[in-house]
């Protein structure tokens, strides 16, 4: 996963399966914050009424659209399990299922099959498709063989070098699909709160999206001495999520917990959009040139 | 001791033959330095112009680059004197035409190192009448000091006179005029440089740091050993492949009890001189953080498959890469009962024989159509096993992607198998559970080709592969493709596809 170095408002896409029809999270947000992503540090639960140390949390603030629910968040959290099965380990979440798209535009394929980079707008995306090469290459579609993934993959390498595919993947049309869902929302909802995070934790391993409260949000004054997140559906959740405890890199490693995390990215996003909404303003800002 | 010297050095002057590098030590010791500063194109012997050093390996690389084709052993040639401590000082040349003629006496010196375990045995000797003390007198002459090393060249130069040959140089100390190093080190330092040489030579794997703890009786034993299994190794190779007028394994051909006793001679050669190795880590597997020696019945399981590489070769040549003849299905049951072969064997009072009624057995189950009893998590085992082995002994030669493309297809083939036959028990972790085997695979072959850092971007890679397949299903029409009865091979082939983008990527 990349982890910039310095602050900045970034596309992110988190998710697990491999098949395009399979769940998935988009959002923006700032990996510079947590240095990557944020994971919890273990504590021991303060009431002493359980023996055990609860599992990390992995966390990302930000504002992302989720594919099953349709709806936006404020934050993302994802209780890290393993579980091994016939040796296998599988992990209820990987590093490598986070992806930044630290680039500054896209690229099509023109006449001849050469890439060629384009600026990123809503008239752009999805401008890059291999599906050419796939009918001139005379493959059969029945048989279900690597025979065809294959082929892309050997393909794509011959036209895209490594460090130039993300700008490809951006320029999809899946992709266009799922940012357009995001563009749409902020466009629509603006940059206020959602008042929503998603969860996926061993009570819901499918992942959900519950309601909260901001106790900062409504009380200057709570704000600083600390309330911390409110599930007013889920005692349980709540008394999990606010056992939580991240270190905030951003700021040499202090530590802050749920509800100050997605305030401080809430701020941020506005900061750097600084108040834009509009598809092209989105846009712009995510894909823009990274000075420095 | 002199004796056995001088019958030592006869026999490799014998040989001289045998290898293509003493044609290129031939061809360099013939041509003097003026040739080949014009070859080189260097205008100018003066050495006010250029860097002496920087014209030292430019005449060293060239000499060497002419015979050394792959990448890797060049680079090795270049760069071993400097690993074991000694440096190139500009200050003790005088002249360009010293620069030439020092470089070309090392590139020579680091021919005749190479080719020495080639020819120290001649190739018509038995492995049980390898001339094991000969070899270690003649390494030992080699690696003591100036004095022996001055000995043998003096043998060496009195048996090719005998042969005739006058004009060529024995020397094989590489480290000459340039080369500066303490004085209380230069002896070890050179002896591990030598035995460094000794070992590339053969092709074995080796643990460099443990070369360096070596103490000189030590290291001569260790060498030797190293050309005793290479000369083992290959032989075993020869007797399995035959030579022009006999082919004992040229199917449907599988061999008599003789022939496959003169199998186990040799391998028991390989085993014991491999069994005093230290610093090879051919021979070894790793379990939990340590080396552990093959025992017998690896061996043994390492002839079953050599053996069956051998038919593999033959079923290639012959019928490509169509499936079910005989010989198909006879390849498809000596791997997948390698194994429970090896454990009979092992326990057989004439192994030979037994190994012969082995090949018979199958040969007759083949013939019936019979496949073998093997789980899915055993052939991938088997697949990613030999691809482990593909890899570590093509990256000493040329690497053919295309190979390598099509057994990790076959690894991706062997995770449809696994995921198929539990997909009862894993229930609605099936999906899951293929994900998982596909990263895991993915992750250790690409730690086989050393870019296991290539595996962060492995799984959005994988997807816009995925994604960029099922967008042709979709704008074909071919819908149904995207059941939910293929997603298990939609997953695998994805993560087939992410990983062949990867690994072509990274090889260039």
């Amino acid at each position: 996963m990349f982890v910039p170095s310095r602050r900045s408002l970034r596309l992110v896409e988190i998710q697990e399966s491999v098949l395009p029809e399979d769940e998935w999270l988009i959002g923006i947000s700032d990996l510079g914050y947590f240095k990557g992503v944020g994971y919890s540090m273990p504590i021991v639960n303060e009431y002493g009424d359980e023996n055990d140390l609860g599992n990390l949390y992995a966390f990302l603030p930000g504002l992302f659209y989720c594919s099953s629910q349709q709806t936006s968040v404020d934050a993302v959290l994802i209780e890290v399990t393993h579980k091994s099965l016939s040796g296998v380990m599988l992990p209820s979440f990987r590093p490598e299922d986070v992806r930044t798209f630290d680039v500054s535009g896209g690229l099509y394929l023109d006449e001849k099959g050469k890439i060629k980079p384009v600026e990123l707008t809503t008239d752009t995306l999805g401008s890059f498709g291999v599906e050419s090469f796939l009918r001139d290459s005379g493959l059969k579609q029945e048989a279900f063989n690597y025979k065809r993934e294959v082929q892309i993959a050997s393909h794509l390498a011959g036209i895209v070098p490594l460090s130039e595919l993300k700008k490809a993947y951006v320029s999809s049309s899946f992709l266009q699909s799922r940012l357009m869902k995001l563009l749409d929302d902020i466009q629509f909802y603006g940059l206020k709160p959602r008042k929503r995070v998603y969860v996926r934790n061993r009570n819901h391993p499918y992942g959900t999206v519950v309601d909260v409260k901001y106790g900062g949000l409504d009380d200057e004054t709570k704000f600083e001495t600390g309330v911390r997140l409110r599930i007013p559906d889920d005692l349980r959740l709540e008394k999990e999520l606010s056992n939580l405890s991240f270190s905030k890199m951003v700021d040499s490693g202090v530590e802050i917990d749920v509800e100050r995390a997605i305030l401080d990215m809430l701020l941020y996003v506005r900061f750097e959009l600084e108040g834009n909404v509009n598809h092209k303003d989105v846009l712009k800002k995510l894909f823009e040139e990274e000075s420095g | 001791m002199s004796l056995d010297l001088e019958n030592m050095t006869r026999s490799i002057v014998e040989n001289l033959h045998q290898t293509w590098l003493y044609r290129a030590i031939e061809g360099w010791c013939r041509s003097d330095a003026l040739e080949l500063r014009e070859e080189l194109g260097l205008a100018s012997f003066s050495i006010t112009t250029s860097d002496p050093v920087e014209m030292y390996q430019k005449v060293k690389t060239h000499l060497l680059s002419k015979t050394f084709h792959d990448d890797e052993t060049l680079q090795f040639l270049m760069d071993a004197p400097r690993w074991v401590g000694f440096t190139l000082e500009k200050d003790e040349f005088q002249s360009g035409q010293q620069v030439i003629g020092a470089a070309r006496n090392e590139a020579i010196a680091l021919l005749w190192l190479m080719a020495i375990p080639k020819l120290i045995i001649k190739p018509t000797v038995f492995p049980e009448d390898y001339p094991i003390d000969g070899i270690k007198i003649f390494i030992s002459s080699l690696m003591s000091s100036d004095k022996t090393r001055d000995l043998l060249v003096h043998y060496m130069s009195k048996a090719m006179e005998l042969r005739g040959i006058h004009d060529i140089v024995f020397e094989p100390n590489p480290i000459g005029r340039g080369y500066i190093i303490d004085d209380a080190i230069r002896p070890q330092r050179l002896r591990s440089l030598l035995a460094l040489m000794i070992m590339r030579s053969t092709k074995h794997t080796y643990d460099l740091d443990k070369v360096f703890t070596l103490n000189e009786e030590q290291i001569v034993e260790e060498a030797s050993a190293y050309i005793v299994s290479m000369q083992a190794k290959s032989m075993l190779k020869n007797q399995i492949t035959g030579g022009v007028m006999l082919r004992p394994f040229d199917w449907p051909l599988i061999g008599n009890p003789k022939v496959c006793n003169g199998l186990f001679s040799t391998l028991n050669v390989l085993q014991q001189s491999t069994s005093k190795m230290v610093t090879c880590t051919t021979y070894t597997y790793e379990t939990a953080e340590k080396q552990t020696p093959w025992s017998r019945s690896d061996f043994i399981s390492f002839l079953i498959k050599e053996i069956t590489e051998h038919y593999s070769e033959i079923h290639r040549i012959r019928h490509g890469k169509s499936k079910n003849t005989e010989l198909d299905l006879f390849i498809e049951l000596l791997t997948g009962e390698n194994i429970k072969i090896a454990k009979r064997l092992l326990r057989a009072d004439d192994p030979g024989a037994a190994l012969f009624e082995e090949l018979n057995d199958y040969k007759q189950k083949a013939k019936s159509g019979e496949k073998p009893q093997i789980t899915p998590e055993r052939r991938f085992r088997i697949v990613l096993s030999s691809l482990k082995q593909q890899v570590s002994e093509d990256k000493l030669e040329e690497t053919s992607s295309n190979e390598v493309m099509d057994q990790i297809n076959e690894a991706f083939d062997a995770i449809i198998g696994v995921v198929e036959s539990h997909e009862k028990s894993l229930g609605d972790e099936a999906e899951r559970f293929a994900q998982a085997l596909c990263f895991e695979t993915a992750y250790r072959i690409l730690q086989l080709l050393d870019v296991g850092d290539a595996l962060m971007d492995l799984p959005w890679v994988s997807r816009f592969v995925a994604e960029e397949s099922a967008r042709s299903d979709i704008s074909t029409g071919e819908i149904s493709n995207l059941d939910d009865e293929h997603r298990i091979k939609r997953i695998v082939s994805a993560y087939a596809g992410g990983l062949t983008y990867l690994i072509l990527q990274n090889q260039n």
